[in-house]
């Protein structure tokens, strides 16, 4: 198990030193030496580099240090992770801080690293406990909650306020006259569906240490199975989708997993592409690694819309988004099957040109139940 | 057309804020029938220009628009554009993100500037009441 934290900045007296912080978290846990715990750190420097990095891979805590000009950076740190910064003495600073949604915020000055330490050590056993009993992890605590209840109750409260709006008959008698409204209410209805589908796949990737069985499976079935479905969208439009996977290419893993990342990555493929666009899935196998990639021709995305892609329910929103539905758990989905495979997604992309997702899974030898 | 009737709202402005577009939608032509001039953003940062550049009678913020506490965020900037302009935040999370509001109680810290906490299953005979009590329209 690895606690992988994020250092930001140059802090006080060189308190951002790897060696200091895994003692100060292993003196709040003696424990973690018996539980076969490490740390690994990774260093940037400025609020764009954290932002970048938290958006790239998961952290469990970060650590940041901004110059007292650096206090403007503070807004965008919009960072995955729960965060500790490091401030100096001046009231509008740690107010910044504190909008900017930090965890923790401790004072530069006398006593800086006790207090530093202090900290440290709060986090450190709930970090421990969090990844001991495989639950959905510390990050996605309460806000995680907070955003299901927001992406469940939104369709449900705007379908209803639709019907009230026509029980009032709030535009006439006419029935045609409420056409948009059922319209508006049948499509979010049809995205309720989507997100409950995704929140089962969701959980069922959730469900480690739970026992599942691996199977060997044909790929080339598999992308047909996940490409069926987003025909007709894509027809539609006129986006094509074409499939290059070796003939033969088979890979071990437990039902469904492989068709839940295929499918999400098309899908997004197709609902961010531009008309006539065209959507391209290859899959190659080298070394026991199973290669995974959906390139499209679509709008792609800025650096740092990018960035907040590793959060759940993140959705770019903006005039080219605007009206594409979307739970905001495909990604999340994706990422957590690759990481029960010892795997990985990688994202390339670039605005108003499309956008490379690229998934890699480590295979179990052959007939293993894993557990997992 | 059903007659709604009218508080004296007509020639009075109000800013709402809403990423949802059904959502705002409703709360628009609600707003309208009601007489206000309605503007309209989707995002904080919008809502933030036009914050900037004219005071409102009335702001309607959802709270999670592109971050997660632009409601609050907004209410505090439009209460420093104009301390009288009463702030209704609509939100769907409000019970499970902790946040228990009652709008007349003071908060001790004084960080939510907002003046009523509706959920989103907004039943719009308690918009109006609120509306009503905020804009001191006599019952």
């Amino acid at each position: 198990m690895t606690l992988k934290i994020l250092l930001c900045g140059e802090a006080p007296c060189g308190a951002w030193d790897a060696e200091r912080i895994s003692q100060a978290l292993r003196t709040a846990v003696p424990e973690l030496d018996l539980l076969d715990v490490e740390t690994s750190f990774e260093r940037v420097q400025g609020a764009g580099e954290a932002r970048k990095a938290s958006g790239a891979s998961h952290f469990d805590l970060a650590l940041v240090s901004l110059p007292q000009e650096g206090r403007d950076q503070l807004p965008s740190l919009k960072l995955c992770a729960p965060f500790v910064v490091a401030a100096i003495k001046d009231a509008s600073f740690f107010k910044s801080a504190a909008a900017a949604g930090a965890s923790e915020i401790v004072c530069a000055g006398e006593g800086f690293e006790t207090r530093l330490d202090a900290v440290l050590q709060s986090y450190s056993r709930r970090l421990a406990i969090a990844k001991l009993s495989s639950d959905i992890g510390l990050r996605r605590e309460l806000p995680f909650i907070a955003m299901l209840s927001h992406e469940l109750k939104s369709p449900l409260a705007t379908v209803e306020g639709y019907l009230r709006m026509m029980e009032a008959r709030e535009s006439g008698d006419a029935i045609s006259n409420y056409d948009r409204m059922i319209k508006r209410s049948l499509l979010r209805l049809n995205a309720m569906h989507k997100l409950i589908g995704d929140i089962i796949d969701l959980a069922r990737a959730e469900s480690s240490g739970t026992s599942r069985e691996m199977t060997r499976h044909e790929l080339r079935a598999v992308c047909k199975e996940a490409v069926e479905p987003l025909l007709d969208a894509a027809g539609s439009r006129g986006i094509s989708i074409d499939c290059q996977a070796p003939d033969g290419l088979s890979f071990n893993s437990a039902q469904g997993d492989l068709r839940a990342i295929i499918s999400n990555l098309l899908s997004n493929a197709v609902k961010y592409n531009r008309s006539g666009g065209s959507v391209h899935l290859s899959l190659s196998q080298n070394a026991g690694i199973l290669k995974i990639k959906v390139a499209d021709t679509g709008i792609g995305m800025a650096p740092e819309e990018l960035g907040r892609l590793s959060c759940e329910f993140a959705r770019i929103r903006n005039s080219d988004t605007r009206e594409i539905p979307g739970s905001g758990l495909g990604l999340s989905i994706v990422r957590r099957i690759a990481s029960l495979y010892g795997g990985s997604l990688s994202i390339e992309s670039k605005r108003g040109e499309g956008s490379s997702f690229i998934v890699e899974l480590r295979e179990a030898p052959s007939g293993q139940n894993k557990e997992l | 057309m059903n007659e709604h009737k009218s508080k004296g709202y007509a020639g009075k402005t109000a800013l709402l804020v809403e990423d949802d577009p059904d959502c705002m939608e409703q709360v628009k032509t609600h707003l309208e029938n009601a007489g206000f001039s309605v503007a309209t953003a989707e995002t904080q940062l919008e809502a933030e220009r036009l914050i900037e550049d004219k005071a409102f009678d009335l702001a309607v913020f959802d709270l999670m628009l592109e971050n997660k506490d632009s409601g609050f965020i907004l209410s505090y900037k439009a209460k420093k554009r104009n301390s009288a302009t009463p702030v209704i935040l609509i939100t769907c999370v409000a019970s499970e993100a902790g946040l228990h509001f009652d709008s007349f109680e003071e908060d001790p810290m004084g960080w939510v500037k907002a003046d009523a906490i509706l959920d989103k299953q907004i039943r719009f005979e308690q918009l109006d009441r609120e509306i009503d009590r905020l804009l001191l329209v006599p019952a």
